[in-house]
């Protein structure tokens, strides 16, 4: 009776023992974690003359040792786009702990001489804050290598000063490096897939180079662009609206501008935004009411907020706006409307 | 009463057979020779990670003084392994999957389970036991091995 259970803890201690079963394995990308033992017991069952005997057999195990895996990629499709000079270009970079145990690694950038038309002057990395905007040293810490836990990613950058009076699309290569802490403590600083630190890996377990050999670099390019957004007014037409089809600038006349925003060098030009502020002695032809014709779609001059459209006029400052978005280099789009002389 | 279970204990050691098992672990290792043919070659189970392939050894020795029949040997997919498909060996023995803890057993053509309402042929990875039923008796003094091969999660 000393040791007999009582019923109702008899119960949740197999209804605990049910749930520990159910629960599902930590399952990751990277594998199953280092340190993990696994073992097998298998059973024998067989007839004798004292009828059915089963038994078992040694638990046979073995532990799951720290496999070191990395993949670095870089965030940008084709060059990066950069100016000359500049003193922080950032490559966007997301580094991943593909093994399976918590790992450190250590970060290199170095010039690519020979292939390419200039040397950067080598920076710092930091760590993006989780805006996925570079923001050196105020949001943006610098990277101090800490350790990964496995399938955990950073978004880092990578940053090089651009030397000055360099060629439109020039461009220099550095390579990006990310290497596994433990093999670099241990003086290997090249590892080879299934090369090994023994005992340094999580749980004192070896820590082996997977496939991507505990290191993985990548080659990015940097492309000056001189990149230019040109901008010009012109009337294009006027009328007196006097009965004679006559241009006399006098009050009630009509003035049609146009306004040609270009691109050229190299590259894109981001959001590119037109604000033109009328002087007191114009306003848009029927104010909000008007139209502005972007590229020679005809659009309402309402606010943005109300039509949608990406051109407007702001009736209180007697501003015009436009928003052009993305302008590739050789692009060019003419802004037209019609203002009336106060 | 503890007179009978001390009898009862011993039975098997006194008499008949005694059946003894060893299991031992393998790494498994394909290797590419000259002509562009895989080889497998069971190494010495050293650092082993996530993807390799285990392979399992299991020796079977009959101790007793009698021959044992009915032999089966059963044994479950070890946590954080995948059953490598028709990696199972065992001479003289009908090899048998369950996939559902070790409940029912049938051959790999011939076991079946439920996925979203519908019967399938279960996949190596769905495998949670492997067992061997040899055909033959055991005689006293005797032994064998089955094996099988696990790929590490």
């Amino acid at each position: 009776m000393k040791y007999s259970c009582k019923p109702w803890l008899r119960t949740s201690l197999l209804s605990s023992l049910a749930f520990a079963f159910i629960l599902p394995q930590t399952s990751l990308a990277a594998g199953t974690a280092a340190g993990t033992p696994v073992q097998n017991q298998a059973t024998v069952s067989y007839s004798t003359g004292g009828g059915t005997v089963s038994d078992v057999s040694n638990r046979a195990e073995f532990v799951v040792q720290e496999l070191i895996n990395a993949s670095l990629v870089v965030q940008h499709t084709g060059d990066v786009i950069v100016n000359s000079p500049d003193p922080e270009a950032p490559i966007k970079l997301v580094l991943t702990n593909t093994g399976n145990g918590d790992e450190a690694f250590s970060l290199t950038q170095t010039n690519v001489t020979g292939s390419d038309d200039f040397d950067v002057t080598i920076g710092s990395f930091y760590v993006d804050d989780g805006d996925g905007v570079f923001e050196p040293g105020t949001e943006d810490a610098l990277y101090a290598g800490a350790e990964l836990a496995p399938d955990a990613s950073v978004t880092l950058w990578a940053v090089s000063a651009i030397p000055d009076s360099l060629a439109d699309n020039a461009t220099g290569d550095v390579v990006i490096k990310a290497l596994s802490a433990t093999f670099q403590t241990a003086g290997q600083t090249n590892p080879q897939p299934g090369d090994f630190v023994a005992g340094a890996g999580t749980s004192s377990t070896n820590a082996v180079a997977g496939t991507t050999g505990a290191q993985q670099q990548q080659t990015v390019t940097y492309r000056v662009s001189a990149i230019a957004v040109a901008i010009t007014k012109a009337v294009t037409a006027s009328r007196d609206l006097l009965g004679q089809g006559g241009s006399q600038y006098v009050p009630g006349a009509e003035v049609d501008y146009r306004i040609t925003v270009s691109v050229t060098g190299t590259g894109t030009a981001t959001d590119v935004s037109v604000s033109d502020p009328l002087p007191d002695e114009l306003l848009l032809k029927n104010t909000t009411n008007g139209t502005i014709t972007v590229g020679g779609v005809v659009m309402s001059a309402k606010a943005k907020a109300i039509d949608g459209d990406d051109a407007y006029y702001d009736a209180n400052t007697n501003t015009l706006s436009v928003d052009l978005g993305d302008m590739n280099s050789g692009d060019s789009v003419d802004i037209d409307f019609t203002t009336v002389i106060q | 009463m503890r007179a009978l279970l001390c009898i009862l204990m011993l039975l098997p050691t006194l008499t008949w057979a005694e059946v003894q098992l060893a299991t031992e672990i393998f790494k498994v290792v394909e290797t590419t020779d000259d002509q562009g043919k895989v080889k497998q070659e069971w190494k010495k189970a050293d650092a082993i990670v996530p993807g390799d392939k285990v392979g399992y050894l299991i020796r079977f020795t009959n101790k007793g003084e009698q021959a044992a029949g009915d032999l089966v040997l059963n044994n479950p997919i070890p946590d954080n392994t995948l059953y490598v498909a028709d990696s199972a060996r065992g001479a003289n023995s009908t090899i048998e999957f369950s996939a559902d803890g070790g409940n029912a057993f049938a051959a790999a053509d011939k076991l079946f389970i439920e996925k979203n309402g519908k019967k399938v042929l279960a996949q190596a990875k769905d495998y949670t036991h492997v067992r061997w039923i040899i055909a033959s008796e055991l005689p006293a003094g005797e032994s064998g091995s089955v094996q099988y091969v696990v790929q590490v999660k």
